[in-house]
């Protein structure tokens, strides 16, 4: 296992190494998202930036949604080829982040709805911070019990809870991705936090910080 | 004044960050004084930091790779390109043609292709001497056709012709742009699933 954790060190791009969630590798100025949907919109290889940029924000995301290593690659992948099938009718004065987000979290969706039987909770990955043993384990035990309580949520409040959490979402942008009204997004995304504070005391995870 | 009941909604605002400074010490203010409110903004602040505090999972360093290559598939595939070229070329070309086949006869533009009642194909001698005697069955042929061009022109059935292989154009641009924009339509509905 821990050889495993240890191996998705290793899988990292060197120029994501540095970004975080949230984040896009920083060098300077950085050309808007919309400029390169326009360009591969012209020249399918100019996609491949997009690609760059998103890849580890939306695997992320649906690693988290699926708790599933090759659900989440799948789902990945798919969300970008319904992209790029799908630029032509993205409207020009649209954002990309969220039309992207969008697609991947209804893939997600409709894959979990099919996908009727238990998730497979054994398969839960977390990875390693640097620190002592004893932390390292404290951590990982932790990172599953969280990665578990997630997965145990009804999905309608799971998603909102990780495009906030883990993807960064601002309010704005969850209504655009989640095609509801402010008022449902917060009110879903209150829930699921108390919904989830109750999982972790449950699964006795006390003074987490 | 806050109380227990909507100090719950207070305090979520107040983990969004999304709390003014004088509501913000209002419930900070009645946190401090309750004990079941502080465990609850202790308990949901908790629970945030602990879900922020997952690493992110990095994709297979394949992920951009077989993307691409599904892209390139995808922007190569005849299927897709014969489509594009058919909404992009030949629905405007068809109409355009269309559209001139439709108004040429009211534009009088089509009298310009008249040859005249007297006109024949010029007989040279190179056609004559080189050809010889099937050279002139082909002149011959080329004259009736010129004949006929003209019969028709004047009793206007080349511009009913015209007219109807327009419309027929129109027609057909149409039900291609109409196809293409329901597919689009379904695309886009896909993608909202
Ligand atoms: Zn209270």
């Amino acid at each position: 296992m821990v050889s495993e954790a240890l191996g998705l060190a290793g899988w990292r791009l060197p120029s994501l190494a540095l970004a975080g969630k949230g984040d896009t590798p920083n060098d300077g100025v950085l050309e808007p998202d919309e400029v390169w949907v326009e360009r591969a919109r012209r020249h399918p290889d100019a996609f491949a930036e997009l690609v760059r940029r998103f890849q580890s924000r939306i695997y992320s995301l649906t690693y988290r949604m699926t708790g599933n290593r090759e659900d989440a690659r799948d789902l990945t992948q798919d969300a970008f080829i319904r992209a790029y099938d799908g630029l032509s009718t993205f409207r020009p004065n649209g954002r990309f982040s969220p039309w992207l987000y969008r697609i991947a979290v209804n893939l997600c969706l409709n894959h979990l709805r099919r996908r009727r039987e238990e998730t497979d909770l054994g398969e839960i990955e977390y990875s390693l911070r640097s620190g002592t043993l004893e932390e390292v384990v404290e951590n990982r035990e932790m990172e599953k019990t969280v990665a578990r309580a997630i997965l145990s949520m009804p999905t309608h409040y799971r998603s909102p809870l990780l495009l906030r959490h883990i993807s960064g979402l601002s309010y704005e942008e969850m209504t655009q991705v989640l095609d509801m009204p402010l008022g449902t997004v917060k009110t879903r995304l209150h829930r699921a936090r108390e919904l989830l504070s109750a999982r972790l005391r449950l699964e006795g995870v006390e003074g987490i910080g | 004044m806050i109380d227990c009941k909507n100090a719950g909604e207070k305090i979520h605002e107040y983990l969004d960050g999304s709390l003014d400074e004088a509501a913000r010490r209002e419930l900070l203010g009645h946190v401090e004084a309750c004990v079941s409110c502080r465990a609850r903004l202790d308990q949901w602040e908790q629970a945030v930091s602990a879900l922020e505090g997952l690493r992110p999972i990095e994709p297979p360093a394949t992920m951009l790779h077989q993307v691409m290559a599904l892209v390139q598939e995808r922007a190569t595939n005849p299927k897709l390109v014969w489509r594009k070229l058919l909404y992009r070329v030949f629905v405007p070309a068809s109409a355009a043609l269309g559209l001139l086949l439709l108004l040429l006869p009211s534009s009088g533009l089509l009298h310009l292709f008249s040859s005249g009642a007297d006109t024949t194909v010029p007989t040279s001698d190179v056609t004559s001497s080189v050809l010889g005697e099937s050279g002139q069955a082909l002149q011959g042929l080329a004259n009736q056709g010129v004949d006929l061009f003209d019969t028709m022109l004047t009793s206007g059935a080349i511009a009913q012709v015209g007219v109807v292989l327009g419309a027929c154009l129109i027609l057909l641009a149409a039900g291609v742009l109409l196809w293409h924009l329901l597919d689009r339509e379904r695309t886009r509905r896909m993608l909202r699933v």
